[in-house]
């Protein structure tokens, strides 16, 4: 529809009697809609422009010439506006039955379509494929809903079967028999992804929708977002898996449990199952967009025949199923056995707030441990700490929406594509090419212009060894070797600071440390960045002024940064870079944090690391101690909680005895692949609740089937800490329970009464008690939309950007620039990338059968010069060295890669990827060194 | 026919750099020096223009005057007017289709010959007729056709004179003022 500018006068018309009241801009089809009058219509969509192609939407306005189409026809003052008028039903019905000349009719002009089953002998001898029961969009058809309305109860054209065959695209069946050249999936693909990979092919009688020259989608450029199949108003784009399984019995709005953008989607519930998810256009995170993950990879995961359906406890070696008393009360008797500092505690980045919450409590309060920490060590514990030393709050700073009104994009570090799409989607929308000759002049040009920005196009920089998609469309793209982005951005600030390009976004901001930083930075010149990264020298500086003098301007980072050896430093650095820029505390400007997963901000946030007590009250604040045991009736666990690492390692040296991992596999994601099952073989106790038997459960001693996202109510807080709500789609598979129900049932039977929670909501309103950022939130709110934290009172709509009160800034000064130095015999510099299908360790992508269309093991990616030089061909088996460990995998060859370096993909448990990496640590957050590991690949 | 080369699409299609807007342009500056759109050049107006693929596709087999197949060197078009029906047109071209074995509206694979058919040459006293390029052909029969094509195949031979009439325009005139 029209996108109304938010400073838009009021206009009243008329519309069939009624007097309505719409912002300057509005379309007639709205304006009626908000008189609660309905016009039908096939090319408009809530999502799109105005289009004005079906000719469905004709009304008769008063002193206007012939029948305008009311979708791109914008409101006058006085318009008085008739909608079903003899002329305009009349007209309508033939427009219906042209429209139907080209779309099998068997049933949609029968009488007795409602009484009708697909398993039925038609009457009327319709052939299967021509029929509306047999249509995998029966039911839910706009085509169908519209001829009813415009009640065509017979055709008096001849139609025309295109009998076209039917394509074999994963994910995604396309029927062009069924199409009606609506424009919509054309349309949705080219102005919202960005991707175009449909167009409308041939003119007048043959015209219709395909790829270039027939293409398989993958090839003409699709990345299997779904956004086709959600407007497509007819079943001829289908999503291929549950194709035939009809209209849902229910439907409940959730959030996605994929990515940290936090996508609102519906899911459809059909006899206790979730058949598909489909899209909440109005949704204020993403508009209804989603991504190969969360479209297509929701579902089939959920209901799978993988899940654990009941306890599993180890006997005589083996793990058999029991029932949840004697899981339970073993775990109890185990853990008590070892209260204290012997216990580790792994939690989860992607359950909910409130189990993220009640287990951290039952560790600090119950088990009395303070080693508690997630798998958010592995790639974003660095940019929190690092976020947290320079502003004081490690989490992006403004809505990303921001990136759409920004004046300049600073992406370092991050495949975006991959790692966030939704993001993605809208820095694409932003940067790409803008048609310069507005598509609305001449026959639409009565219509306010929608089609160009009004903002000019933010100008694009990214720091990124590797090709992304957005490097085709950056200004300024720097390619450092991995590993020296640290250094890259020091030089930056060097320029900065020494070309005076520093101001300050708010006057009540204050900066300490300016001084050391730039004293420090003396050694980072132009040239000696350029000796140690490889990036043009002249490069740097460009960046650098272009970063500081385009206006406000977003920076955005990524596990590129966060994985190296100096992360934390890396990510501080970009952080003294946007406050020196005065890019921080403003609207349209700040540092964006797309952490990995759905709710690994909200493990951060409640305290499920060792660093930070619930609300980022530091673990080891005497006052924020003494409040939280107020607040929970009871003395915690001391100081001095491990790290992830830390734990494991303690676990080899029988200084840590149990382990209670939530929701993670450590044993295939953590670093020293080898040495992590080691450690956990090592424990006396290992208990593992998650959904499915996974490579950490494998080894555990008691398993607990924990349910699913869709199989509980609670809240996820995306990267941009909007709170939002999750709610129960469908029953827990099997006995499988809600995690915050199992940590209660434990607490229990450990002998805690602080722990009497009957449902989520009682557990989110202790967290609005006890985290101050949260105080002002409660699942009341949050049912009107989500909530960004700091949210202080019931009445704070929540903070979307951070410090524009002022705020204090405190900017560390740079360790030396160092040159990595590889030992001799490893050429290349191996890190870990991501696939764009799969997510994490691949536990729950993988149940996606389709997606084996696209990648079925671990792979290697290699420049096409380095794989040359090892005599590795495209899609042959090497061997990967590093001075850590050795895995065999498939070769990807692609100019994407840098020369010198190679990737490697962790998502199939069996290639043990893991073990390519090894003790390093980032001294600042603790975490392992994923990035630029000296490594050679060799042919098998 | 040259094919085109990365760097003269790439000359050709500087101007255009990052205009979205100019894409039916650019693609009538490839078919002006091509003579059709070669397959290489899609890719390269796409990437240039930072448009994709698909619609560069969809723009050209909108407009009739873009080609996506190279231009034949004889082009055929057969009257398809009543008169030359019904003196037996229709066997005729049913002839001229399986003699060069291809359908009307197509080209031979080796680009020699193209078959279109046109409503009405508006002569018809000489029904049926066809022109090869420029030449006309009138008065056939199948198996005057046999005969052309006998003389012409395999490949191009020198042009023959129709049936002795050099210029048809000026022909058809002189005959019909006699």
């Amino acid at each position: 529809m029209a996108k109304v500018r938010a400073d838009a006068k009021p206009i009243t018309l008329t519309v069939d009697g009624i007097d309505v009241t719409v912002p300057e801009g509005t379309t007639v089809l709205d304006a009626a809609k908000e008189a609660g009058i309905f016009i039908p219509y096939l090319c408009a969509h809530p999502a799109l422009r105005p289009w004005g192609a079906c000719r469905m939407c004709m009304v008769e306005i008063e002193n206007a010439r012939g029948v305008p189409t009311a979708c791109n026809t914008p409101v006058a003052a006085n318009m008085v506006v008739h909608t079903n008028t003899p002329q305009v039903l009349k007209l309508r019905r033939n427009v219906m039955e042209l429209i139907l000349t080209e779309h099998p009719i068997g049933c949609l002009t029968c009488h007795k379509r409602d009484q009708c089953g697909p398993q039925e002998t038609c009457l009327r001898s319709v052939a299967v494929d021509f029929r509306c029961v047999t249509c995998p969009a029966n039911y839910r058809c706009e085509l169908q809903m519209n001829c009813d309305y415009v009640g065509l109860d017979e055709m008096a054209m001849p139609v025309r079967a295109k009998n076209i065959p039917l394509r074999k695209d994963p994910l995604i069946a396309l029927d062009w028999n069924l199409c009606i050249v609506c424009g919509r999936c054309v349309r949705v693909c080219d102005e919202v992804r960005t991707r175009s990979v449909y167009a409308i092919v041939d003119r007048a009688g043959k015209t219709m929708i395909d790829t270039a020259e027939g293409a398989p989608l993958e090839e003409a450029g699709c990345i299997f977002c779904g956004a086709c199949v959600d407007v497509c108003p007819v079943g001829a784009i289908e999503e291929r898996r549950n194709r035939f399984a009809g209209v849902a019995d229910s439907t409940t709005e959730s959030v996605c449990q994929y990515c940290s953008d936090g996508c609102a989607f519906r899911l459809e519930q059909k006899r206790g199952t979730v058949i598909r998810v489909g899209p909440i256009w109005e949704a204020d995170v993403n508009g209804g967009q989603y991504c190969i993950k969360g479209r297509f990879g929701v579902a089939e995961p959920i209901s799978s025949t993988a899940r654990l359906l009941k306890p599993l406890v180890r006997k005589d070696g083996r793990l058999v199923e029991t029932s949840w008393n004697e899981a339970l009360d073993l775990v109890a008797r185990e853990l008590a056995a070892r209260a204290g500092d012997q216990i580790g505690v792994i939690g989860s980045v992607r359950t909910t707030n409130e189990a993220s919450y009640l287990l951290q409590k039952l560790a600090r309060l119950v088990l009395r441990t303070p080693h508690i920490d997630t798998t958010g060590r592995l790639g974003d514990a660095a940019g929190l700490l690092g976020m947290q030393q320079v502003l004081g709050v490690g989490a992006s700073t403004v809505l990303h929406d921001a990136i759409s009104e920004t004046s300049c994009i600073l992406l370092a570090g991050n495949n975006l594509s991959h790692t966030s799409p939704i993001t993605a989607m809208k820095l694409l929308q932003a940067v790409r090419p803008q048609v310069k000759v507005p598509s609305n002049t001449g026959y639409f040009s009565y219509l306010p212009d929608t089609s160009v920005r009004e903002a000019p196009r933010p100008k694009l920089i990214v720091i990124d060894p590797r090709a992304i998609e957005p490097t085709h469309y950056a200004d300024l793209w720097l390619r450092p070797k991995p590993g020296t982005d640290r250094v890259v951005l020091g030089a930056m600030l060097k320029v900065i600071l020494d070309e005076g390009l520093t101001t300050l976004a708010t006057s009540t901001a204050t900066v300490k440390g300016v001084e050391d930083l730039q004293e420090s930075l003396a050694p980072f010149t132009l040239d000696e960045a350029e000796r140690i990264s490889g990036v043009p020298a002249e490069q740097i500086a460009e960046a650098a002024r272009l970063y500081a003098t385009s206006g406000p301007a977003i920076a955005i980072f990524g596990r590129g940064l966060t994985q190296q050896r100096d992360g934390t430093a890396a990510v501080a650095a970009l952080c003294s870079l946007a406050v020196l820029t005065g890019n921080v505390g403003k609207p349209n400007a700040g540092v964006l944090f797309p952490v990995g997963a759905n709710n690994t901000r909200g493990a951060f946030d409640l305290g499920l690391l060792p660093e930070y007590l619930p609300g980022y009250e530091p673990a080891d604040s005497e006052a924020a101690r003494q409040r939280l045991e107020d607040a929970w009736g009871g003395p915690i666990a001391a100081r001095g909680g491990l790290t992830l690492h830390e734990q494991l390692d303690a676990a080899r040296s029988k200084r840590l005895t149990a382990m209670y991992i939530v929701g993670a596999n450590p044993a295939q994601s953590a670093a020293e692949g080898t040495r992590v099952r080691e450690a956990l073989e090592a424990l006396d106790f290992l208990v593992v609740q998650d959904l499915y038997l996974t490579e950490t459960a494998k080894l555990a001693d008691v398993v607990l089937p924990a349910a699913s996202f869709a199989e509980q109510d609670g809240t996820f807080t995306n990267a941009e800490r909007r709170v939002q709500r999750v709610r129960k789609a469908v029953s827990p598979l099997g006995e499988s329970r809600p995690d915050w129900e199992i940590l209660v049932e434990l607490a229990g039977r450990l002998g805690s009464t602080a722990f009497q929670f009957v449902h989520p909501i009682e557990i989110f309103d202790e967290i609005a008690r006890v985290s101050a950022i949260h105080a002002g939130m409660s699942y009341d709110r949050l049912d009107d939309g989500p909530l960004a934290w700091p949210c202080l009172t019931a009445d704070d709509p929540g903070a979307e950007v951070l410090f524009t009160d002022g705020a204090a800034f405190n900017l560390p000064p740079l360790d030396p620039p160092v040159a990595g130095n590889s030992p001799a015999g490893y050429p290349l510099l191996l890190g870990l990338t991501s696939s764009f299908q799969h997510f994490a360790t691949g536990t729950q992508t993988r149940l996606v059968r389709q997606y084996a269309h696209f990648q079925s093991e671990d792979r290697v990616e290699l420049h096409p010069d380095d794989a040359a030089a090892a005599g590795i061909a495209d899609g042959a088996l090497a061997t990967v060295t590093t001075p850590h460990g050795v895995a065999r995998l498939r070769a990807r060859v692609t100019p994407e890669q840098r020369v010198g370096t190679a990737a490697v993909t962790i998502n199939f448990p069996e290639s043990g990827v893991g073990s390519l990496f090894g003790p390093d640590r980032d001294p600042g957050a603790k975490s392992p060194v994923f990035k630029a590991v000296p490594a050679r690949v060799s042919p098998v | 026919m040259s094919r085109a080369t990365a760097a003269e699409l790439a000359a050709l299609l500087e101007p255009f750099e990052g205009q979205k807007g100019a894409t039916i342009d650019a693609l009538k500056q490839v078919q002006a020096r091509y003579g059709y759109i070669p397959e290489e050049a899609i890719d390269a107006v796409a990437e240039t223009l930072g448009v994709s693929r698909n619609t560069v596709f969809g723009v050209i087999t909108y407009y009739e005057f873009l080609k996506l197949e190279p231009p034949a060197r004889h082009t055929i078009r057969y009257c398809m007017g009543t008169t030359c029906d019904a003196l037996g047109g229709r066997e005729i071209l049913q002839e001229i289709t399986s003699i060069l074995g291809i359908r009307v509206f197509e080209a031979t694979p080796d680009g020699t010959w193209h078959l279109e058919r046109l409503p009405c040459f508006g002569t018809c006293s000489l029904a049926p007729m066809m022109q090869i390029d420029d030449e006309a052909h009138t008065k056939l029969t199948v198996e005057k056709v046999r005969r052309i094509f006998a003389e012409r195949l395999p490949g191009e031979p020198a042009p023959i004179a129709g049936d002795g009439m050099p210029a048809p325009s000026e022909q058809l005139v002189k005959e019909l003022e006699a």
